[in-house]
């Protein structure tokens, strides 16, 4: 149903049934409870969608360090990582290789860093897999915001993914959701 | 189903408020769909939520202009804005306000833009307050134009 108003011209609709084909569904999701926690896993992913999608917002105990990546328990040195980031000042690129972990965002003990990331492909096994991240945290005075890349050098299915803190511990509150895109 | 279309506008004149009111407290996330011009002098356009029009928005961006890429913050503003920079282009822009319904936190948001240069935002909103409405208008008094297209959408 739409209505135009006649003041402003403005069409509007309500739409609250939704009408978009179910391409993103939830398939698992984590609430960090009281005490915090260093890692959040999501395990037995189905091999039955097109790409897998994160969305969190995270409440950390400390500032400066990363949420870290790591595909199907592998803590080899198999993953590699790339950002452009801002801090408010200036804007920076860099990046790692061989690492044991890819990097989705950094964490703030002031204010909610949240992110969106997308591994495309995930259950491709001719592939090595890639995620794209959007990340960032403002603090009023502080803060970034950064685009990052990490490369998992396997071309298996991704069927599980840890989301660690590597210093520190995620506070109680922060949510942790996984889609799958078909 | 994770995406819900909640409520979509279209303006047909030039206006110089956009609101979406009574925005339901039941999904996790929400994403604002934008396609637009301004007529303000700085091209730019603004966002509040729930009315606030004090001075409790903040912004780090991220910008390349094709030439150069800097980043610079906002601090203690009346709204978010820099969203768009230009007013003699269409404006693509995705406003991302990550657990908008959740009162144990700020509200921070991901904004994305691209017309004449492309911008991405860390945005905070310094209030537990759950989101239930945004205003987008002209930053500097401005109006949006006849065209412009806004989407909001709820992720489940």
């Amino acid at each position: 149903m739409s209505v135009k108003s006649l003041r402003t011209g403005v069409r509007s609709f309500s739409l609250l049934a939704g009408n978009v084909p179910e391409h993103h569904v939830l398939l698992a999701e984590s609430t960090v409870g009281a005490g915090g926690t260093s890692a959040v896993t999501f395990s037995n992913i189905p091999a039955d969608y097109q790409h897998l999608q994160i969305r969190y917002m995270v409440a950390t105990t400390t500032t400066g360090n990363n949420i870290d990546i790591q595909f199907n328990g592998d803590t080899g040195t198999n993953y590699s990582w790339h950002q452009v980031i801002g801090n408010g000042t200036s804007a920076t690129s860099n990046g790692g290789a061989n690492s044991n972990v890819g990097y989705i965002s950094t964490v703030s003990a002031v204010q909610p860093i949240v992110a969106v990331a997308d591994i495309l492909d995930y259950a491709n096994t001719s592939k090595f897999k890639t995620v794209r991240s959007l990340a960032g945290v403002d603090e009023n005075g502080a803060g970034t915001v950064m685009l990052r890349s990490s490369a998992w050098r396997s071309t298996s299915a991704v069927s599980s993914i840890r989301l660690g803190i590597d210093t520190g511990l995620i506070k109680q509150y922060s949510t942790f959701q996984l889609y799958g895109v078909k | 189903m994770a995406y819900t279309l909640i409520a979509t506008q279209t303006l047909l004149n030039p206006t110089a408020t956009v609101t979406f009111s009574g925005i339901p407290g039941t999904f996790k996330d929400l994403v604002l769909e934008v396609v637009s011009q301004s007529n303000d002098s700085t091209g730019d356009i603004s966002i509040r939520i729930n009315g606030d029009s004090g001075t409790n928005y903040s912004m780090t961006r991220l910008l390349g202009t094709g030439t150069n890429v800097v980043s610079d913050r906002s601090t203690n503003t009346t709204s978010w804005f820099n969203i768009q920079s230009t007013s003699s282009q269409w404006n693509a822009l995705v406003v991302q306000i990550m657990s908008y319904a959740n009162t144990n936190v700020n509200k921070t948001a991901l904004i994305r833009n691209a017309a004449s240069e492309v911008l991405t935002h860390s945005a905070l909103w310094r209030n537990s307050g759950v989101v239930s409405s945004l205003t987008i208008l002209g930053r500097s008094g401005g109006n949006v134009l006849a065209g412009s297209t806004f989407k909001l959408w709820g992720i489940s």
